[in-house]
């Protein structure tokens, strides 16, 4: 078996907090510090970054996964997506890579509005798209900043499986950085709810999973108890009814149950309803 | 950091059993004594509670939830849902709260109807429908009876993180999912929460099933290796999801189809295998 690439080890774990919480921490090599107190707050928000992206914590029914805000700043109980990936960064050249090698050159499009900041992908992914090597996927330890549509070298934590020649390549941000609150309708991964008002560029924690307040559009048709919900095709942030009767919306997929109807968002914080979570 | 209001700790845990099964223990001030023994039988039902509402319990593909019984027994593979929310205990009153608090006064709208037991919505929530601190959700640990249309004292675990004002702030409580679980009416009125395993008793505790290949009952005929969804007939049972079928496909997928078995007719007929998806 080839080792992953992971420096630093015997770190990542799967710890139950005094208080019953469940804290799952996924390997990151670029966070050289990382403080497991007695409690975790879900509730929390930060400046500076405490866990890996993506980092699980289940509270009892509840999971939640740790995240980076987008710039904008997102009020409380929105669905919120993850960052659209760039038409820049899809389908593009990458360099040769023999079997384990661990680093992979990734050429974006355009010059600017593809830049890429340093470890901008760092925890994402780099897929082969097509030809030679199709199919497999990676996920990016670090690169430096990528700049004025030149290659830039990632480099990966999980080693060359296919042996890559002149192919085309799409580079993913983590699903947790830079979320936004879901645009109506989506136009990337839903990923979680805020769970408190969160400031821009602060971590914080997303809800995945149980019960949760959401914002609610009934504004078409009311949201049905013991029903599911998908997000708001009108209300930014909102969850609407489950109605395959109407044309195009159930397409976005179903996010959670309804456990208790609110009202209608109004395309802003109105009133909330409660939402039993599905995202995972 | 502000603490959660977790009296008893150290006690929560992860624990993989010697048979395989992994049992995960959600906090629970008000059960004092839990007893892990070397194996968990999700078959089985007590009339006293052993776990905390909600522990899971994984046991190869198969998920399970420990769960409360409500007042009418249920039969052997039935689809069940968490009770329906009281009318008078959404968008009521509530009382003033400064950030860090760990009690709140909760209102319900009508006498007699609405009274509350000691403790009823303990391991559920209450959270802020409208207006000031709005959008917060606080999981309730603790409380007594509420009765006469009277102001009650909510303890919480998740002290207060937005302020609420009375006369001003709307609240929400909501029962724990898995408290005074029914065979899910058909349509449904509150969210599915699994299936039984056994025939239950009328309010003994038990597992129902929430994920894997489960025995359920069916409602009509569906096709192997598609979704179903609630029964829109049959108490109890699933049906099969087509998504071109007006209203019947907003109940929601809730598993796929295994094994087909035959139409239960309203009861214990014949029996499917679903590969169940309610988590």
């Amino acid at each position: 078996m080839t080792a992953r690439n992971i420096t630093i080890k015997r770190r990542w774990s799967h710890i139950v907090l005094p208080s019953g919480m469940i804290l799952t921490i996924p390997p990151d090599d670029n966070l050289a510090q990382v403080t497991v107190s007695d409690e975790v707050d879900p509730y929390a928000t930060s400046a500076t970054q405490q866990f890996p992206l993506g980092t699980k914590l289940e509270y009892g029914p509840e999971v939640y996964r740790y995240a980076l805000e987008g710039g904008v700043g997102v009020e409380i109980g929105a669905l919120c997506q993850s960052v659209v990936p760039l038409a820049g960064h899809i389908n593009e050249v990458c360099g040769s890579s023999a079997v384990e090698a661990t680093t992979l050159d990734f050429t974006p499009k355009v010059v600017t509005t593809d830049n890429l900041a340093e470890n901008e992908l760092a925890q994402g992914y780099v897929y082969i798209y097509d030809s030679t090597g199709e199919g497999a996927k990676y996920r990016i330890k670090s690169h430096p900043a990528i700049v004025g549509a030149v290659s830039g070298t990632l480099t990966l934590y999980d080693p060359i499986r296919i042996a890559t020649s002149g192919l085309l390549a799409t580079v993913i941000h983590n699903k947790f950085r830079k979320f936004i609150i879901h645009p109506s309708p989506p136009t990337a991964t839903p990923c979680g709810w805020t769970v408190t008002a969160v400031t821009a560029d602060y971590y914080c924690w997303l809800q995945t999973k149980g019960p949760l307040c959401s914002l609610i559009d009934s504004g078409g048709s009311a949201v049905v108890m013991g029903q599911p919900c998908v997000p708001s095709a009108e209300d930014d942030g909102a969850v609407q009814i489950f109605d395959p009767d109407v044309a195009t919306e159930p397409n976005a997929g179903v996010v959670g149950w309804i456990m208790e109807i609110g009202a209608d968002a109004g395309g802003a914080a109105a009133t909330y309803g409660f939402v039993d979570a599905s995202l995972e | 950091m502000t603490a959660r209001n977790i009296t008893i700790k150290r006690r929560w845990s992860e624990v993989v059993l010697p048979s395989g099964m992994i049992v995960t223990i959600p906090p629970d001030d008000n059960l004092k004594q839990i007893t892990v023994n070397d194996d968990i039988d999700p078959y089985q039902e007590s009339a006293t509670q052993e776990y905390p509402l909600g522990t899971k319990l994984e046991y190869g593909r198969e998920i399970y939830r420990y769960a409360l019984c409500g007042g009418t027994g249920v039969e052997i593979g039935a689809l069940c849902q968490s009770v329906v929310p009281l009318a008078g205990h959404i968008n009521e009153l509530c009382g003033t709260t400064t950030i860090g608090d760990t009690t709140i006064n909760f209102y319900p709208k009508v006498a007699t109807t609405d009274d509350l037991a000691e403790n009823e919505l303990a391991q559920g929530y209450i959270y802020m429908y409208d207006a000031t601190g709005e959008g917060a959700k606080y999981r309730i640990k603790s409380h007594p009876a509420i009765t006469g249309a009277s102001a009650g004292v909510l303890t919480l675990y998740d002290p207060i993180r937005l302020a609420t004002t009375t006369g001003t702030t709307k609240a929400t409580v909501m029962h724990n999912k898995f408290r005074k679980f029914l065979i899910h009416a058909s349509n449904p009125t509150a969210t599915p929460c699994g299936w039984t395993v056994a025939a239950v008793t009328a309010d003994y505790y038990c597992w129902l099933q929430t994920k894997g290949p489960v025995t359920a009952l069916i409602d009509g005929t569906v096709v192997m290796g598609q979704q179903v969804r609630p029964s829109e007939d049959d108490d109890g049972a699933v049906a099969a999801m087509d998504y071109d079928e007006a209203t019947r496909a907003d109940l929601g997928a809730v598993g796929w189809v295994m094994e087909i078995g035959a139409d239960a007719a309203g009861g214990a007929a014949t029996y499917g295998l679903i590969d169940a998806r309610l988590e």
